[in-house]
């Protein structure tokens, strides 16, 4: 009976350590209300090359993409302030990071991403972007390998 | 009575300058329709940097100095004047904060500086006001002990539009 308690008590452990960006979202999407798509980078490049209006630069940033999960929901609950709440607690960790905050016309968005692995990498393989506009909750993960460089891109592209 | 009216004198003052640190200005602004504020933490900076390997060093240390940048943004005409005002009553009219330096941009744009010490002689705000005529930009940057020389090379090593400007401080 001991060995199954303990056994229970690390299952429950790992799962409340489970911070992953991926399995966070799929947590929330499993929620009645919230709707929930991933698209891979593949098809996000493909759809990218049809459209016939992307510059060569932003094709370079979309390479880095290996998936994007987004999560919506309608019904004005409060999905996305408990994403932030986790998130925050999460940023306490170091685990995310806060990046940015942008708000206009009655829209926020908020940017969190997640490093690499190793400090000397300086690098990040999540962003996270929380959207709330008007009636509007959208949660975008996107899932890569980004660098400095393809960062300061991403940013400039906000700041502009 | 006389100590009731001290009373409320010290109260007014107190509420008057109590929106003193570039923070408490920025969340005047947060949401407010007809503006637009970004805010970037230290982390994204520390990341943001294109500067060379031997610079490097330098750009971290700058980085390190300070908590974040908060942008306001007014584009809308009928906000630009009275952000403008709003500005001018909060910065260069006030004894809290000092000015630095103004300068007249090669586009006719108004550019404004203005710095506020802590009581150990530290500064703790750092002000930069752009105002293009149709657009008014406020940089507001805070930190423990801000080096008006370390705060050019954040110039130098990002590429923010509005904090180019800090590389005209003399």
């Amino acid at each position: 009976m001991k060995q199954f308690i303990t056994f229970c008590l690390l299952v429950f452990s790992m799962t409340a350590f489970s911070q992953t960006g991926k399995e966070i979202f799929k947590r929330y999407q499993a929620k009645k209300e919230i709707k929930g798509v991933a698209v891979s980078g593949f098809m996000i490049r493909t759809a990218a090359k049809l459209s016939g209006d992307v510059s060569k630069e932003d094709m370079q940033l979309l390479k880095k993409i290996k998936k994007i999960r987004v999560l919506h929901d309608e019904s004005n609950g409060t999905f996305l302030e408990d994403l932030k709440k986790e998130l925050t607690i999460l940023s306490k960790k170091e685990i995310y990071r806060d990046m940015a905050q942008i708000k206009e016309d009655g829209a926020v968005i908020t940017v969190y991403a997640h490093p690499k692995g190793k400090k000397s990498e300086k690098g990040i393989d999540e962003f996270i972007f929380l959207i709330k506009d008007r009636g509007d909750q959208i949660a975008a993960l996107v899932q890569g390998d980004f660098s400095v460089n393809n960062m300061k891109k991403l940013l400039k592209q906000v700041n502009n | 009575m006389k100590k009731i009216i001290g009373l409320f004198i010290l109260i007014a003052a107190f509420t008057i300058g109590k929106a003193q640190t570039t923070t408490e200005v920025f969340n005047m602004y947060e949401g407010k329709k007809g503006y637009t504020t970004i805010s970037i933490s230290q982390y994204a900076f520390e990341l943001m940097s294109d500067v060379l390997e031997e610079d490097e060093q330098e750009f971290q240390e700058a980085v390190k100095m300070i908590e974040g940048i908060k942008i306001i943004i007014a584009e809308d005409k009928a906000k630009v004047s009275s952000f403008n005002q709003f500005i001018q009553q909060k910065f260069a009219s006030n004894s809290i904060y000092k000015p630095l330096m103004h300068l007249n941009g090669e586009d006719g744009e108004q550019i404004d500086f203005f710095f506020r010490k802590a009581k150990n002689g530290n500064i703790k705000n750092f002000v930069l006001h752009l105002d293009e005529g149709d657009t008014s930009m406020l940089i507001l940057i805070e930190g423990d002990n801000i080096d008006l020389k370390k705060l050019k090379q954040l110039a130098e090593g990002t590429d923010i539009k509005g904090l180019n400007n800090l590389k005209k401080i003399k």
